[in-house]
Parts: structure tokens; C-alpha cells; sequence
């Protein structure tokens, strides 16, 4: 068997070492090439943590971290920062350029790349994320959704293997989300992008080929997004599955599985 | 805020804003240096024709620039005064013991006068027809060789770019912060020196932790996408050196030669 | 006190450093009840924000009158009247809790009061009603706001325009950044207070199911203008104008408009949330 593209070991990682309370507790995960993982939790339950080790912005205290069969280390994180990029969710404090474009080439030019090269990415990138005649534009005067995507860019132009995504569409309105998440999807599919996503949506979480519920730093539960719907009602649902629950509540006779819209409708219409 | 001209970009399609910001930053910089060639009514004329000229090629209305000035106007006349007072030679029209006002006091007043006004005009067409980024990108490429001394010089100048890039950010910041405590009935620039004083800290409190939260942002997101600050970069933004940007500097050795001429065929006053 | 807040054809202009935007408003006509829960919704840049600022005299108009109950608002307003207004429209900005600056959660929540010319005393007895109100616990009065986690410095923060005991509220998106049960809650809180309180509720988001379940009217911003103002119902009714307005639909109506483009049925009202939806299926036959 092929070995994962991304595998944790026993990660363990508290802020404070003062503090016995650990912000992630013994943590163990392993995504596949071109699987879109989702890890959902609420608020303090560690996930943004995770996606900071996950790209050598913090350091597990105990564990470890495989990336492309590499041990994420000190030595090591400049090199593999290339292939795992991160989306924050705050896209105004992460633009170093004044023009669409110039910040899209600012982390080619980290990689000290010529010229010619680095047009090709930059062009490539906006194209990707559908953002071509906004290159010269000021990145901080773009709508949410548009400045999402450039931060998305300036990542995919160093064609990295791997993308997480922190919370990068909680600040999106949900029609803007819906489409990034669409563009996300085509990346995944036609690039093989490996896409973690780290968020509270659900249906960013129902998109993806895998979730895991983390709380309070644990992982409670792994495994497809119908499976996890179905078996954890306390856990804010995708539409269609809040449709199901309410009307399992009031005893129709509603399928114990979960449906996406298209295949409620369908169901409904039998 | 609003009545600050110098140092301001305000976007156009002239002659002047099409040079290269390097043949602009050595102009103007050349320019004030061969002000004090001048020394008669000759030379001084020439140089205003040449400024009048510049300001007119920017495509900007003289009233911009002499509002540029008006800040600086009693700056400007303190100079004028001093001189005035402590330059004695020719005929002397007021003799009130320590305090006297000659012709050459005179005279050379109205020079300085003309030397200041002159020196913000120029400087003003640089900077309202120069992009900041560009200025900065001007800036970096003229103190190259400082390099070799292990000068910081691609440091310094995305330090300053990047500052420039954050100012809109932080208006609007200040901006808000300001509406939402004068939401919460706060007043600004009332009562005595100490309560206006106080009224201060609401203000600058949040605006100092979201600029260190916003600080450390940018260095995760920065440090995400590759950038080491001893790391060799390429960059993505180049200069070009047109034709146009030479005629520039030949017009400023045309005024050289001019000015000597001038100055030493025409009646030099002392 | 139940008020009515009146605006008519009101014109403002937004000046931020050297940058002007004209007409943020453009000549805008709306009229909310007292004790009304509104939502305002359209693109970003259609004057939303600007229209929540016009309420509370942090805005004023070139032109037109905004009337606060008895009291307008003017182009050349004093600084009394402006504050009188304030007192009366507590605002909460889009992410308050950048607005917190004090030592002590009390002392922030106390901010808003004193600067209304409450005595010390009764402004603590205010902020501790404050803060139960937005569902803390009075233990947390004497942390500092710093330390608190997002969620509780939201809360904070709004409990700290709470205490201004304004008649009307004006909120610019209190949900977002939040996790679905942070937002929930902040929602139904707001939501309690206007029927409890009679608090006149204006609310600025882009989840039109925020829309569908906690408003009844809904205004409709477009160019600086309010381009509709009915009932939630019937707004979202209206597919031909919100298609045109690029308006979301709440997720409970978009299935519905999918359901009902594939099978032909037409269900025999406009669904808004989940449960009316569930009810409609049961009612048709189709479960």
C-alpha cells in the first residue's frame, strides 16, 4: 500500500507547558494523496493549532509529523513548505502586495525563481482560482470572496502537493462560499490537490471525501461525512440531513442514511 | 489628513507618470543639488521656467502643487525672515540698532524663498506622480551597491513596502474603532488637555492589539510561503528603463550646462 | 420607550483619510416600526453599513432627515443632540470585540454607561445585568477582556452597547467568524431581546437563513438605495426581483425551488426554514 501523504503521529501539544490542560491530546491522522479531508469542531477544540503543526508553525511536544514520507522538522519545513501551503482565514493580514499579482509572485520570489518562470506560475495561479482580470488589482479592496481566492493563488503558484485550509470560508458570505467551494473541488479532481480543510462549516464538511470531528483537542470521530451526519445528531448538519432529522422526528418514514439534496429530492419524488 | 499633498500618489497617464521612478528619484534629487548654482535673476528664471514646465507635463493643476506649499508656509517664511535679517551688504533701508534690512538681505530672501518653493514643487511632481510601490522599487534599485557594504537594502525596502501596503488597512482600523466608542458615547478633542488625553486610550488600545495581531498574521502567512529574511529573492516587479526616462536625464544635464552659462555671463549681484 | 425610526430620502456621502466615496446613500426612504425586527441584506459596498451609521448620527446626511423617534438627525447637528441619539441606538460593529480596551470586563462594559452620565455605582449594578444578559457568567467581570476566548469577547462586547440601555439595536453581522453554536446563540439572544424588550432590531448579515428565521422585515440594498422593504415572506417569494437583486435564497426555499423544478409540485406556500419545510412535505403527501 502506497504510504499516506500525510501522517500524524501521537501528536501532543499544549501552549502553556505550566498548564496541564493540552490543546491537542494525543492526536493520530493520516491522509491519502488527492483525498479532501475535512476536520470540523467548534471553537477551541484545536483544530487551528493543528493546521499551524501541520505546516511547522508550531511545534508537537510530542509526536510526529510525515509529510511526503518526510519528518516535518526544523530542517526540514522550509523544504516542505513547497508542497503543504496554508489558507488563513483572514486574508487582509496575509497580502504583502499591492497588486493582485505581485502578491501572488511573492512567495516565488522567496524560492528566488527567474522571471519568465515566475509569470508563468503567477498567470497559472489566477487562472486556477478564476481571478485573471483582477491581477492588477489592490488585493485589499476586493470583495471577501475574491480576496480568498487570491490567497488561494498565492499558495497553488508553488504548485504545492498539499492545501489547508484554516477556516478559509467562515468569513465568506454563503454564496461566495458555495462557489470557492465548487473551485476547490475542480482543483482536487483535475490537479490531484491533496485539500485538508479545517472548518465549522458543514456543508464545506459534507463535501469532502473524509471528515474527523475533533473536540477538546481528541479526535471523537473519523470517517465519511453520511456516516458521521447520521451517527452524531448533536452535530450541526448540511440541509438536506437537518430535513431528514426533523422529519424522522415526526416518524415518517425517512431512510436511516444520509442524503445529499439531489438524492433527497429524488427520494422525496419516489 | 486631507490637506497633506506632499508624499501623496494621485494616479494619471502623463509623460511624468510613465518614467521610470529611478530617472525621477535622480532628477529630482539632482535638481535641488543644482539650485544653488543659481545666483542671479538670470538663472533663477530658468529654473522656474524648468519648473513650471515639469509641474505642467504632470498633468496636474498648478493649485495642487501651491497647496502642497501652504502647510509649509511658515516654515518657509521663518527661513525667508532669518535671512533677511542676517545677510548685511548694500544699501541699507532699515537701521533699528541690532535689527537691519539691506538690498542683499532683501535679495537673497526672495532666493531662498524661490529655493524652498521650488524644492517642494519638484519634490511634489515626484511623489504625485510616482506610485509608492514604485518609489520604494526606485529606492531599492539606486542603494543597491549598499549591498555590497552588507547593508539590509531588499529588507528595508519590503519593510517599507509592506508598510505602505498596510496604511489603508490601518485608516480604516482607526476608523472604526473611533465610530464604535463614539457609539458608546465617547468624545473626541473635548474638555481639558487630560480628559482629551484619556478619551485617546480606547482608541489606541485596540488599534495596538489588532496591529500586533495583525503583525504576527503577516509573519505566519510570510513565513508560510517560503520568505527567510537572510534568503536570496528574485523579484517579480522590474523597472525599464525607457528611452524617455534618458531624455530625462539629459534634460537635466541641458539644464546644468545652462544654469553655468548663465551664471557666469549674467550679473551676478554681488 | 418604543420607537419609530423614519428616513427620508436621505443622501450621505463617506469620507475616510483622503478617499471619498460619493452617495453611500442615495436619497433612501425607509420607515421601521416600533418593536420590528428588520434585516438589512444586499452586496458588499450597497450601503448597508452606512445606512446602520445614518441611524445612530455617526453618519449624517447631505440631505433628507432621519427621524429617531421624536428627534432628527441633521447635517449640522450639535454634539448634544448627536449623543442623545447615541444613547437611544446602541450600535455593534461588525467584529465588536475589536472595540474592548479595558483592564476588566466590568470596567469595558461600564465604558458606554458613564460616558452617558451614569453614576459608577449604577453603571456596575448595569454591567452586571449586562453581562447575564448576554448569557456570561458575572465571574467573568473582573477578568480582563484579553483573556477571554473569541466567543466570549463577542458577547462581551455586546453586552457593553447592552448597557447603554438603548431603545434600539442596530447590529452589523454579530454572527460572523463564529462556529454554528456561537452564532446560534448570539442570534436567539438578540432575537429574545426584541420580543421580550420591544427592542427595535435592525440587523445587517448575509445568511438569508438568519433572515428567514429571526426577522420579520426585510430591506433590500442596492446603489445606496433600499430597493424593497416587505415582510420576510414575502420578499423571498419574489424569485423574478431577487434573482435581479443577485439575493440568496434561505436554504429551506432554495430546496423547495429545486423540489419543486423537478417534480412540478407546487407546495402551497413559501417555505423559510427547515421545519415549515418539513410540515409542507408532510401536508403535500410527499412523506
Amino acid at each position: 500500500m502506497k504510504e499516506p501523504i500525510v501522517q500524524m503521529d501521537n501528536i501532543v501539544f499544549r501552549y502553556d507547558r505550566r498548564i496541564q490542560q493540552e490543546t491537542i491530546s494525543n492526536v493520530s491522522l493520516a491522509v491519502e494523496e488527492g483525498e479532501g479531508l475535512a476536520i470540523v469542531g467548534d471553537n477551541g477544540s484545536g483544530k487551528s493549532t493543528l493546521a499551524q503543526m501541520l505546516v511547522g508553525l508550531l511545534t508537537p511536544q510530542q509526536g510526529s509529523i510525515r509529510i511526503l514520507g518526510k519528518v516535518l522538522n526544523d530542517n526540514t519545513k522550509w523544504e516542505l513548505r513547497r508542497q503543504i501551503g496554508l489558507v488563513f482565514q483572514n486574508p487582509d493580514n496575509q497580502f504583502v502586495g499591492t497588486t493582485v499579482q505581485d502578491d501572488i509572485a511573492f512567495g516565488l520570489e522567496n524560492l528566488n525563481m527567474p522571471l519568465q518562470e515566475m509569470r508563468k506560475r503567477v498567470e497559472q495561479a489566477l487562472e486556477m482560482v478564476d481571478m485573471l482580470e483582477y491581477r492588477f488589482h489592490d488585493p485589499s479592496r476586493l470583495s471577501g470572496g475574491q480576496k480568498q481566492r487570491v490567497a488561494i493563488a498565492g499558495i497553488l503558484a508553488l504548485n504545492p502537493s498539499i492545501l489547508v485550509l484554516d477556516e478559509a470560508l467562515v468569513m465568506l458570505d454563503p454564496k461566495s462560499r458555495r462557489l470557492l467551494l465548487s473551485t476547490l473541488h475542480d482543483l482536487k479532481r483535475n490537479n490531484g490537490l491533496t485539500i485538508i480543510s479545517i472548518t465549522h462549516d458543514m456543508d464545506e464538511a459534507a463535501a469532502a471525501d473524509r471528515m474527523v470531528v475533533l473536540k477538546k483537542g481528541r479526535v471523537e470521530m473519523e470517517g465519511y461525512p453520511s456516516d458521521v451526519f447520521v451517527k452524531k445528531q448533536e452535530l450541526e448538519a448540511p440541509f438536506a440531513e437537518r430535513i431528514r432529522r426533523i422529519l424522522a422526528q415526526h416518524g415518517c418514514g425517512v431512510p436511516n442514511k444520509y442524503m445529499t439534496e439531489q438524492e433527497m429530492v429524488q427520494w422525496l419524488w419516489k | 489628513m486631507n490637506k497633506l499633498i506632499l508624499g501623496r500618489y494621485l494616479p494619471g497617464d502623463s509623460w511624468l507618470h510613465d518614467l521610470d521612478p529611478r530617472a525621477k528619484l535622480v532628477a529630482g534629487v539632482y535638481f535641488i543639488l543644482i539650485l544653488f548654482i543659481a545666483n542671479n535673476w538670470q538663472t533663477y528664471a530658468l529654473l522656474w521656467l524648468f519648473t513650471l514646465l515639469v509641474m505642467k507635463l504632470s498633468n496636474i493643476p498648478y493649485r495642487v502643487y501651491i497647496r502642497g506649499v501652504r502647510p509649509l508656509i511658515w516654515l518657509i517664511l521663518f527661513t525667508v525672515f532669518l535671512q533677511i535679517l542676517f545677510t548685511a551688504g548694500g544699501t541699507i533701508y532699515i537701521d533699528w540698532g541690532i535689527i537691519t534690512i539691506s538690498e542683499f538681505g532683501l535679495i537673497n530672501g526672495v532666493y531662498i524663498f524661490f529655493r524652498f518653493v521650488m524644492i517642494v514643487f519638484i519634490s511634489t511632481v515626484v511623489t504625485l506622480t510616482t506610485k509608492p510601490i514604485d518609489l520604494t522599487d526606485g529606492i531599492n534599485a539606486l542603494l543597491r551597491p549598499l549591498k555590497k557594504f552588507k547593508v539590509p537594502v531588499d529588507e528595508w525596502s519590503l519593510m517599507l513596502s509592506i508598510s505602505l501596503r498596510f496604511i489603508p488597512n490601518l485608516l480604516d482600523e482607526t476608523q472604526k474603532v473611533m465610530d464604535a466608542q463614539r457609539a458608546r458615547g465617547s468624545e473626541f478633542g473635548e474638555g481639558s488637555l487630560v480628559k482629551q488625553m484619556k478619551t485617546l486610550v480606547p482608541i489606541f488600545l485596540p488599534l495596538f492589539v489588532s496591529s500586533l495581531n495583525r503583525a504576527e498574521e503577516l509573519a505566519n502567512g510570510m513565513e508560510v510561503r517560503g520568505y527567510q529574511a537572510s534568503g536570496t529573492r528574485s523579484t517579480f516587479r522590474q523597472l525599464k528603463w525607457k528611452f524617455q526616462d534618458t531624455i530625462c536625464l539629459m534634460a537635466m544635464i541641458g539644464l546644468t550646462i545652462a544654469l553655468v552659462i548663465l551664471r557666469t555671463s549674467g550679473v551676478a549681484f554681488h | 420607550m418604543v420607537m419609530e425610526i423614519k428616513l427620508d430620502k436621505v443622501t450621505a456621502d463617506y469620507q475616510l483619510g483622503p478617499m471619498r466615496t460619493p452617495r453611500v446613500l442615495d436619497a433612501v426612504d425607509i420607515n421601521l416600526k416600533p418593536g420590528t425586527f428588520t434585516a438589512v441584506v444586499g452586496h458588499t459596498g450597497a450601503g448597508k453599513s452606512s445606512l446602520l451609521k445614518v441611524l445612530n448620527g455617526l453618519l449624517l446626511p447631505n440631505n433628507g432627515q432621519v427621524m429617531v423617534g421624536d428627534t432628527v438627525i441633521k447635517q449640522d447637528d450639535n454634539k448634544k443632540a448627536l449623543k442623545a441619539i447615541r444613547k437611544r441606538v446602541g450600535m455593534v460593529f461588525q467584529f465588536p470585540e475589536a472595540q474592548l480596551f479595558a483592564e476588566t470586563v466590568e470596567k469595558d462594559i461600564c465604558f458606554g454607561p458613564l460616558n452617558f452620565g451614569v453614576s459608577l455605582s449604577k453603571a456596575k449594578e448595569i454591567a452586571r445585568v449586562a453581562i447575564k444578559q448576554v448569557g456570561l457568567d458575572e465571574s467573568l467581570l473582573s477578568k480582563s477582556p484579553f483573556s477571554l476566548s473569541g466567543g466570549q469577547k463577542r458577547r462581551v462586547a455586546i453586552a457593553g452597547v447592552l448597557a447603554m440601555e438603548p431603545d434600539i439595536l442596530v447590529l452589523d453581522e454579530p454572527g460572523a467568524g463564529l462556529d454554528p453554536t456561537g452564532k446560534k446563540e448570539i442570534l436567539s439572544l438578540i432575537s429574545s431581546w426584541n420580543r421580550t424588550k420591544q427592542l427595535t432590531t435592525v440587523l445587517v448579515t448575509h445568511d438569508m437563513d438568519d433572515v428567514a428565521r429571526f426577522a420579520d422585515d426585510v430591506a433590500v440594498m442596492e446603489k445606496g438605495q433600499v430597493v424593497s422593504h416587505d415582510t420576510v415572506r414575502n420578499t423571498f417569494s419574489n424569485q423574478d426581483q431577487l434573482d435581479k437583486w443577485h439575493i440568496d435564497l434561505p436554504s429551506a426555499r432554495r430546496f423547495q425551488l429545486k423540489l419543486e423544478q423537478t417534480t412540478g409540485l407546487i407546495l402551497a406556500a413559501t417555505c423559510l426554514t427547515e421545519e415549515e419545510l418539513a410540515d409542507a412535505l408532510i401536508k403535500v403527501g410527499l412523506v
